[in-house]
């Protein structure tokens, strides 16, 4: 069974925390408990593979900004959350995923760009979509418009990321013989 | 060793102590609760904390234990050694299985759901100890083979007390336990909220108004609250509701002054309502003590104020600087910085709601400002000067492991994970041509601090350390002299056991500061699980329950941090705050000068330093590895050469005894896929790695002794004896995070346990798949 490490990642107030709770545990379940070792692992099948996901969300920790790098170093693929109502949490993401780059020190890391909060009304839309596709395409990464509160595209945003990890993972060959050394 | 079993003693003792006050508060009602000040408060928090260890007694238990002496010795225990996170573990496997017919709470079997227009009732039957009619509490049944007829018609429940042995003596002498109904809300209107507060048990009314002063913020504001319980005490017909609403305002005046503060909005609202009633009997007292309390807290103010004068005079005569200063000095200094913090934190602000809004909290946002003021001051040590040599800056990370260190020693697990995060903010953490010149002993003791705050498994390192100290005097100390030595190195440095004992005779107390990050986290994600309104918009109480539980461990540590003995250094302070905080980017910039990015073709590097390592791995597993020490290719004459990004963990950190390891542990008949962590310290045994496994894996009532522990490797199984040490019979050659060991049952024992054993499996199982599958 492979392992997962996702870190999602946004300004405050965007709904990640939402997100995550709801691809983690799905249905409303009266004894939530976020403390417990595995509150936020969990498995989902992707192309017909088993696969362990473990999320780590800064929700409520993203004044503590020197953490971020801790956060960007263990994590393999990364959700981007904005708010599709809140245009400044849009505008923040590009020094994010710069500094993702920066920490990860490569060009490309497997990346989900997330517009949330997709339910409100068209009144309160303030971030496009086309607006969200065009930053999706400058960053080379998939685009999602999605909603935790009526459960759109919230697993999509997970299994796009693992796709996008096992196809960054190219098999590499094996030393082709091994050989005892004498020292 | 000594030492510390008398300070449990100690602990013990004053927990008892504590416990003892409780009773008599219990039977005194409100009287005498609220003439000591904001105890109160306190008191109601231990009751949280209590009712839960009781409630994991129950639940190993299995039948609910009577014996009010077990659960008093129980709840001296969760005084000592909370035991928030074990009872956890318990509701959340419970919770994973079909809506209980009968939940077991603190002695209390769940009944039933009350529900009327505007509120909803959860409905438990409690067990008490006997007492005479007189009792205020409504009895329903009581008795042991006698069944008195109960006088809450309608209700009769079975008695399942355990038998007085003096039974034949009289009727009363066997009358041992009684069952009380109560009722507990559950959702409400504001007005049926407050009006909770007014509960015939005693236990639930303190704590009912502890959540509810504690959370009420997130449902309505101060006036609100205000008008209606004025509203209620006007309206109420009998005694008892009218003194619970007095002690309700008693109460939250004590613990919460900050509600009425001059120019808030519940400072007029009681000047206008409260405060005109000097003339009615009954609200004369109150007005009166209102009346004092704000006399009291303007004169605190003005204390206040001339202090922040006299500290704030510009001081500039010592010069200090990094190096100059002694590491005990600065971490102490650290340390009186964030009590002073975490001291006038205000717990309520940290509720998700109220924090996600970033409005109104100003005591955790003047904590997360000093969190990020020492990470930053790290990374701009390290980076600024720019006439130092690698060297000399190799000597400023020595120097911030070292005050790491005595943070660590000082338990201020806050400015911990500031250095911390600061040595790991990217800008520093690339610098391996200086991270390699930093001692090997002393980057072990950094990869031990590190994995305090490993994310991993939703942060359980760090949640079991502040579980297992969070109350208790002095760090965790290892059994062995050999583990011991390591252990006071790790906080103190070399040299430092003569210090170390001698700060345990004269028995400094020492508090704890946690990190407020995951607390806050875990309140965020309370608060976005878990609905404000259910029943059509009636405020959701049992979720203001669920915060209250984590704002009451908050508020026990606050006590704690009480406990510590510092003194400010005025000039530190001026040196500290003078210090630069660099701007992310141009950090890096100064990081690309110390060491400029070798490999200008990006994406290959971090890839080829892994594969080039482990031949046996491959690339997913190497680049799940936790990185903890930057890796470099040139660092192999370095310690820990080839598996530098492991060695937080790893097998490189082992030549140099770390104190823990983080395990994988399954259960054959769960499959293979589901595991949980557990710590393996150094001084662990066999039987004591499987009992830690069962309770993990949730088959608690399984005897260690029917189970044999075996490490599952990829071509091969190890089998621990018996009475192994299993930190050092590990096979660690794989890769840290994939050491996965097995608890199977013995051979022998198959026969007699196998039904309860593949009982209990798949009903966990089950009911793991059917919250996951969602």
């Amino acid at each position: 069974m492979k392992e997962y490490k996702i870190v999602v990642l946004g300004s405050g107030g965007v709904g990640k925390s939402a997100l995550t709770v709801q691809f983690v545990q799905g249905v409303f379940v009266e004894a939530y408990d976020p403390t417990i070792e595995d509150s936020y692992r969990k498995q989902i099948e992707v192309d017909g593979e088993q696969c362990t996901l473990e999320v780590l969300d800064t929700a409520g920790t993203e004044q503590f900004t020197s953490m971020r790098d801790l956060y960007m170093k263990n994590g393999q693929g990364f959700v981007l959350v904005y708010s599709i109502a809140a245009q400044s949490t849009f505008n923040d993401l590009e020094d994010v995923r710069d500094q993702i780059l920066r920490v990860k020190d490569k060009d490309r890391v497997p990346m989900v760009l997330v517009g949330n909060k997709c339910d409100v009304d068209d009144s309160e839309r303030l971030v496009g979509k086309d607006q969200g596709a065009n930053l999706a395409q400058k960053f080379g990464c998939t685009f999602l418009e999605s909603s935790a509160k009526a459960r759109i595209n919230v697993s999509e945003i997970f299994c796009d990321l693992v796709q996008q990890i096992n196809k960054e993972v190219v098999p590499v060959p094996k030393p082709k013989k091994r050989k005892c050394t004498i020292l | 060793m000594l030492v510390s079993l008398a300070q449990q003693q100690i602990l013990y003792l004053q927990a008892e102590a504590e416990e003892s006050r409780l009773k008599v508060y219990g039977k005194n009602a409100a009287d005498q609760r609220y003439e000591s000040n904001a105890k109160s408060y306190d008191d109601a928090d231990a009751k949280n904390t209590t009712k839960k260890s009781s409630q994991e007694k129950d639940a190993s238990g299995n039948t609910s234990s009577p014996d009010s002496e077990l659960s008093r010795n129980c709840c001296a225990h969760a005084k000592c050694f909370p035991l928030f996170r074990r009872a956890k573990y318990y509701r959340k496997e419970k919770s994973k299985q079909p809506p209980p017919m009968l939940m077991k709470k603190d002695n209390c079997r769940f009944w039933g759901e009350e529900k009327d227009k505007d509120s909803v009732w959860g409905v438990f039957l409690k067990k008490v100890r006997y007492q005479r009619p007189s009792a205020i509490v409504q009895i329903v049944q009581a008795g042991g083979n006698h069944n008195i007829p109960g006088n809450a018609a309608g209700e009769t429940e079975k008695q399942n007390g355990s038998e007085s042995p003096d039974e034949s003596q009289g009727e009363i002498a066997h009358l041992m336990w009684e069952t009380v109904r109560i009722k507990v809300l559950r959702a409400g209107t504001l007005e049926k909220v407050v009006e909770a507060v007014a509960n015939d048990d005693t236990d639930v009314q303190a704590t009912h108004l502890s959540v509810f002063l504690a959370t009420y913020r997130t449902f309505a504001t101060a006036p609100q609250v205000l008008s209606e319980i004025l509203s209620i005490y006007k309206k109420a017909t009998t005694d008892m509701v009218r003194k619970s609403m007095l002690d309700a305002l008693h109460v939250w005046l004590d613990t919460f002054p900050e509600d009425f503060e001059q120019g808030s909005e519940g400072y007029d609202c009681l000047h206008k309502t409260v405060l005109p009633f000097t003339q009615e009997e009954n609200l004369k007292s109150l007005s009166l003590k209102v009346q004092y309390k704000l006399r009291a807290r303007k004169k605190m103010k003005k204390a206040a104020s001339v202090h922040s004068l006299r500290t704030s005079s510009p001081l500039q005569i010592k010069t200090y600087c990094l190096m100059s200063i002694p590491e005990s000095h600065f971490a102490r200094q650290l340390t009186y910085f964030d009590k002073e913090l975490f001291l006038n934190l205000r717990v309520w602000e940290c509720l998700g709601q109220l924090w996600k809004r970033r409005c109104g909290c100003p005591t955790v946002q003047a904590t997360v400002e000093q969190f990020n003021a020492l990470s930053g001051r790290v990374v701009a040590t390290v980076l600024l000067d720019q006439s130092a040599t690698i060297q000399m800056r190799a000597k400023y990370l020595d120097k911030w492991i070292r005050i790491a260190q005595e943070l660590r020693q000082l338990k201020n697990f806050s400015s911990l994970k500031a250095i911390i995060s600061g040595l790991e903010s990217n800008p520093v953490f690339r610098l391996s041509k200086v991270w390699n010149l930093v001692s090997k002993d002393r980057i072990a003791i950094y990869s031990q601090l590190s994995q305090i705050f490993s994310e991993e498994n939703n942060r359980m390192a760090q949640r079991t350390l502040l579980e297992m100290e969070g109350t208790a005097k002095f760090p965790t100390q290892s059994k062995s002299p050999k583990d011991r030595r390591f252990f006071t190195r790790v906080l103190r440095g070399p040299g430092a056991a003569s210090r170390l004992a001698a700060a345990a005779e004269n028995d400094t107390p020492n508090g704890t500061i946690p990190y407020l990050g995951t607390f806050l986290t875990d309140l965020t994600f309370i608060d976005s699980a878990i609905p404000d309104r259910v029943h059509e918009n009636l405020i959701n109480f049992e979720k203001r329950r669920k915060e209250f539980e984590i704002l009451a461990q908050l508020k026990l540590l606050q006590g704690s941090a009480k406990g510590y003995r510092l003194d400010e250094d005025p000039y530190f302070t001026t040196w500290f705050n003078s210090l630069v905080v660099l701007d992310d980017k141009v950090a890096y910039e100064l990081s690309l000068a110390i060491q400029p990015d070798r490999n200008p073709v990006k994406g290959h590097r971090k890839n080829d330093s892994f594969t080039s390592n482990s031949s046996s791995e491959n690339t997913e597993q190497a680049l799940q590895r936790k990185g903890s020490i930057p890796s470099s290719n040139e660092s192999s004459i370095m310690y820990s050469p080839t598996t530098g990004n492991s060695t937080a963990n790893g097998s490189g950190v082992l030549s140099v005894n770390p104190e823990f390891i983080v395990v994988k542990v399954s259960s054959p008949s769960k499959g293979d896929v589901m595991y949980k962590s557990i710590m393996v310290g150094n001084s662990d045994h066999t039987p004591k790695v499987i009992a830690s496994a069962l309770e993990k894996l949730g088959m608690e009532e399984e005897d260690p002794k029917n189970f044999k522990l075996v490490q599952v490797l990829p071509h091969k199984e190890l089998k621990f004896p018996p009475n192994a040490n299993v930190f050092y019979a590990l096979d660690t050659s794989v890769h840290p995070t994939d050491i996965r060991l097995e608890v199977r049952p013995n051979a022998a024992s198959i026969h007699n346990n196998n039904n309860t054993i593949s009982h209990t499996h798949s009903k966990n199982s089950v009911s793991k798949l059917s919250t996951r599958s969602s």
